[in-house]
């Protein structure tokens, strides 16, 4: 069809918004990998010596591993010497910034431009945001606010030095550094991220949200974020990301753990919306991250929602251990993947505890020439009586050149288990088009409201302001892909 | 005024319409009849522009502009108007939603603002009498759930 080759030229036109560089000092460490870096990193951090010793661990253990191949992506061969391993674009002060005036204005505006103000009177009523630009936390606002509560809202970076007994006891409890390659990598080089403890019986009364954002250039940035939530207590946290547009691919390992004890509640919420790359395939972010939450207390409930957008390459399945009896988890996930994107994405369900639920629903919408992959594990262990999962996984196809997979598995070791599992493709209905043009409606807008109407159900559970973001992202990164 | 002219259309392979005209002044209201084949919804769809029937001679002009030069969208913001047989469903996209995106996007094609929101549902509740379509239908998605009746006049 002529007219769909004119609309994937449109595409290869679109504008990524957030690609823009920040001109700021940053202080880069050479290129390359060894132990001499992760020293160095640790150094720069100022850690103890029990924390240098969890990354040394972690990274001659990565030594010995290779990186896996099983996911439905074509990831290359990563040259781990080729890029440097922390950047600090806040480097002109000694100490990091201790308030407003000393972080550097470009940085300011960098996050003004991505729509993060960073001054609390600015601020998104009922947010507060830790922002970080590549290895380094350049703010957390509201920390004062937050902490006449109890609650502990800073960069991981802070919270190592200022409660290390805490950090101590939590990180790597979730995901150990030998989880997998990469949860390796990241145990031994992370940088920044954020650290969330919410004390007993406290409801978060604000939305604790963080902010990724790459900027140097060769860098990679190894996120490392921890949420503990004590009993009986709630909170709402929500991540955002972007990188600017390069030729080159960059590298984001993330690790993202979760503790939620009795009675507890997390919700965890994330607009991923790294560079995707260019038409072509050249460029984009390599996302390759590691989520689990840990429900280790009875009657503890988990809820990740992701809408993913972005990046060249995404490997990321945001996982639930539901160790308490009565724990219930949730995963909602919107993945779109257009022109050369690849996302290998879904969830990880281990029923441990007694009359634990989860609930999966998975939304895979592909374009342009991206293959899109559901990948999903729910396991009932031998003592789960009354474990129940329902999953459902819709795959939407635009165009003739993309694809979509669904792999789910199941272990069931407990014959008291109910296990429902749905899945569906389906392409996007030339005659629902047609009727939206029939109404009015130009082919562009149908697609973004057929498109939404068919994501509502994972964007209802986002946070309101962020529904409206996603909603239009979704549009957005769909712009023209239908003839 | 409706204007057609020696109009041929065919779906796939098959000619469906070979030499229809008429003409539709306005203010006329015109009821085609024939047997089952004869080309009714072929001749309705060919004139929304519905991309499945491609047209091969011929010309249907709408006071004076060239209908067949236009995309669906601009003919329905010319005000031509197709009353489905089966309107299809829309999963997920609310009535309200739907018609608002409608309204203004004819709107918007008459160079005027888009409607705010409240003015937009003052505007449904008196449209919604007029058709006797249940305030219930509109917080349903498009079509969803809708009687046989209620499609046809939604």
């Amino acid at each position: 069809m002529s007219e769909s080759n004119e609309f994937v030229r449109q595409v290869a036109e679109k504008k990524y918004e957030f690609g823009f560089t920040t001109d700021v000092h940053t202080e880069i460490i050479e290129k390359g990998l060894n132990e001499d870096v992760v020293r160095l990193i640790s150094q720069k951090k100022g850690e103890p010596e029990w924390l240098l010793q969890f990354r040394l661990d972690a990274y001659r253990y990565w030594l010995t591993q290779t990186q896996p191949s099983w996911a439905h992506v074509h990831l290359p061969e990563i040259d781990y010497q080729a890029m440097s391993y922390y950047a600090d674009p806040t480097a002109k002060s000694k100490e990091g910034p201790k308030s407003l005036d000393e972080i550097d204005p470009e940085l300011m505006k960098t996050f003004d431009k991505l729509g993060i103000p960073l001054e609390e009177r600015l601020a998104l009523s009922g947010t507060a945001v830790d922002a970080v630009m590549d290895s380094v936390s350049v703010k957390t606002t509201f920390k004062e606010k937050l902490s006449e509560k109890g609650i502990i809202f800073c960069s991981i970076s802070e919270a190592v030095r200022e409660y290390p007994d805490l950090v101590k006891q939590y990180l790597g409890s979730v995901v150990p550094p030998k989880d997998n390659y990469f949860a390796a990598l990241n145990s031994a080089v992370f940088s920044d991220g954020s650290f969330v403890y919410i004390p007993k019986n406290t409801r978060c009364p604000m939305e604790l949200s963080t902010y990724f954002r790459i900027n140097a250039r060769n860098t990679g940035q190894f996120e490392r974020t921890l949420i503990v939530c004590d009993e009986g207590s709630y909170v709402s946290y929500l991540e955002g990301c972007t990188a600017p547009m390069r030729d080159e691919n960059q590298l984001h390992a993330a690790i993202v753990e979760i503790v939620v004890m009795d009675n507890a509640e997390v919700k965890y919420s994330t607009v991923q919306n790294w560079y995707p790359g260019d038409a072509e395939g050249r460029g984009g972010v390599f996302n390759l991250v590691t989520k689990r939450g840990d429900l280790r207390g009875v009657n503890s409930k988990l809820s990740w929602t992701q809408v993913e957008t972005g990046s060249a390459i995404t490997w990321k399945y945001p996982s639930c251990v539901l160790r308490g009896d009565g724990s219930q988890a949730e995963f909602y996930s919107v993945a779109v993947t257009n022109n050369h994107q690849e996302a290998d994405t879904g969830t990880k369900m281990i029923h441990l505890g007694r009359n634990t639920r989860s609930t999966i629903i998975s939304k895979g919408i592909s374009a342009g020439k991206s293959q899109n992959s559901y990948r999903g594990l729910v396991r009932v262990g031998k003592h789960a009586d009354g474990a129940r999962n329902y999953s459902s996984c819709d795959s939407l196809l635009l165009g003739s050149e993309c694809g979509a997979h669904t792999f789910p598995y199941m272990d069931i070791h407990n014959n008291t288990a109910t296990i429902e599992h749905e899945a569906t493709t389906s392409k996007i209905n030339e005659d629902q088009l047609f009727y939206c043009n029939q109404r009015g409606i130009s082919t562009e807008e149908a697609v973004g409201l057929i498109v939404n109407g068919y994501a509502k159900e994972v964007i209802n559970k986002l946070p309101m302001e962020f529904a409206v973001e996603a909603q239009k992202l979704l549009s957005v990164s769909l712009e023209g892909t239908v003839g | 005024m409706l204007k057609i002219e020696n109009l041929h259309a065919k779906v796939g392979d098959k000619e469906i319409l070979k030499g229809v005209s008429l003409t539709i002044r306005d203010g006329e209201i015109h009821a085609l009849m024939g047997t089952n084949g004869a080309g009714k919804s072929t001749l309705s769809n060919v004139i929304v522009g519905n991309p499945s029937y491609e047209v091969t001679a011929g010309s249907i002009t709408f006071n004076g502009q060239d209908l067949l030069a236009m995309s669906p969208e601009e003919r329905a913001h010319a005000g031509i108007f197709m009353s489905f047989q089966a309107p299809i469903e829309i999963p997920g996209v609310s009535m309200t939603n739907f018609m608002r995106a409608a309204v203004n996007a004819r709107r918007e094609a008459q160079g005027k603002e888009p409607l705010k929101s409240t003015d937009f549902l003052k505007l449904m509740r008196e449209k919604r009498k007029l058709v006797e379509i249940d305030q219930k239908l509109m917080n349903r998605s498009v079509n969803e759930g809708f009687s046989g009746g209620e499609r046809k006049r939604n």
